[in-house]
């Protein structure tokens, strides 16, 4: 029976203990403050088939909650099979259920997220779910966290996002605009060469490290 | 450009729904310039992308796994065209074509360029050119194609070309598609 305090967590990161967790220990905690419970599966771990935990959690949340990282500028293979097999899922009941998304990439640009994040809003819709909105995040490949709060001020504006997101959707099922804009991270365009000499410093510096050319026509 | 090399990357195959794209391979084979290599992405044993960055470490521009992806990858990274078949799932790719689609990062080198402003991979491999995705669904939204075509274009960015695009179909007319994906991959100035 569906409990209006469960939130069910699918977390699409290959990595399980890498960005995207460190971004969805931060939402778990504000769901956690405010007396809901919660639980996490990671979609790695259901590409082969939806598992019966998984399905009774599920079928309990009054809220999903789906994570990623970007992969190739989309969700990772085995979250978007996650999806499909949800969809062809005869034992879940997802109608009224409500969807939150999240999805983060390395690069300080926020926007690359936006075909992941439409993605899981038509994947609602199909379910017949209702969409509470979804954020988006770019710069996670210059963190080196565990968690938000290891990050200072920039950690504390992030998990600020996260909580005023989860007041909107506990209240009135929708994510406010200015969790968006606390998560948003503006780089200046001539900031960009400088970033690709740093990283191509970084390329060569780990070359003579290996002692291989990384760029090797490996396929040829 | 000599001889446009085209690498089909099909993730319906026969199985699935009828579409004889071997037809479309016949129109393109057609034209005496193109040679065409179709890759039936359901007959590999393709493992998941992990992202444990393996293939930058420790064997650079190949994946770490054991399984098929040097199948798909060999022919890609002699070809000037990539063309690719899928389903459209929620606006975006099935999960049968991104299992390959996530394996694309293979294309690029780890070194970064400048390319109209924006900070992208260079190319693993000089010679692709143009990417194309063929979108296979019914009934399809304004939102879905929007999507999908926003996904096409990124990876064709990504991947470095200046040519993309995407045509979507129902399955149904076979042969208005070769000739839609020829006209498109052929018209495409170079």
């Amino acid at each position: 029976m569906m409990s209006d305090k469960n939130v069910t967590f699918i977390l699409g990161s290959s990595r399980k203990k890498k960005n995207t967790f460190v971004f969805a220990k931060a939402l778990k905690a504000s769901y956690e403050k405010r007396g809901f419970s919660t639980d996490i599966f990671f979609s790695i771990d259901l590409y082969r088939g939806l598992t019966e935990p998984f399905i009774h959690a599920v079928n309990q949340s009054r809220m999903i909650c789906i994570l990623s990282p970007l992969y190739a500028d989309y969700m990772p293979f085995h979250l978007v099979k996650v999806l499909e097999l949800i969809e062809g899922q005869p034992n879940l009941d997802l109608q009224g259920r409500s969807v939150f998304g999240f999805n983060q990439c390395a690069f300080p640009f926020y926007r690359l997220n936006e075909c992941s994040i439409k993605s899981m809003a038509l994947f609602t819709r199909r379910m017949k779910m209702n969409w509470m909105g979804g954020l988006m995040y770019g710069g996670a490949g210059l963190m080196d966290a565990e968690s938000l709060e290891e990050m200072g001020k920039k950690g504390r504006r992030m998990i600020q996002a996260f909580d005023l997101a989860v007041d909107g959707m506990v209240q009135n099922g929708i994510v406010p605009e200015k969790s968006q804009k606390l998560l948003a991270m503006n780089i200046p365009g001539f900031f960009k060469r400088p970033v690709m000499w740093m990283i191509n410093h970084h390329v060569r510096k780990l070359e003579k490290e290996i002692g291989q050319a990384l760029d090797a026509q490996a396929y040829r | 450009m000599d001889e446009v090399k085209v690498a089909i990357l099909d993730s319906i195959g026969e199985t699935k729904i009828d579409i004889n794209f071997s037809e479309m391979i016949n129109n393109i084979s057609k034209h005496k310039e193109i040679d065409c290599t179709l890759i039936d992405l359901t007959r590999l044993n393709l493992l998941p992308c992990y992202g444990c960055e393996g293939c930058l470490k420790q064997t650079p521009g190949k994946c770490v796994m054991k399984d098929d992806t040097a199948q798909f990858m060999t022919p890609l990274a002699k070809s000037n065209i990539i063309i690719g078949i899928t389903s459209v799932r929620y606006g975006g790719y099935s999960s049968d074509y991104k299992l390959v689609a996530d394996k694309f990062a293979l294309m690029g080198s780890p070194y970064y360029g400048m390319k109209d402003g924006k900070l992208l991979h260079r190319k693993r491999y000089r010679d692709y050119v143009g990417y194309y995705v063929v979108g296979l669904g019914t009934s399809l939204s304004n939102e879905e194609t929007e999507n999908f075509r926003l996904l096409v274009k990124r990876n064709a960015m990504n991947m470095c070309v200046d040519h993309w695009g995407c045509i979507f179909t129902d399955g149904e007319d076979q042969r208005h598609l070769a000739q839609e994906v020829l006209g498109k991959v052929m018209n495409d100035e170079r």
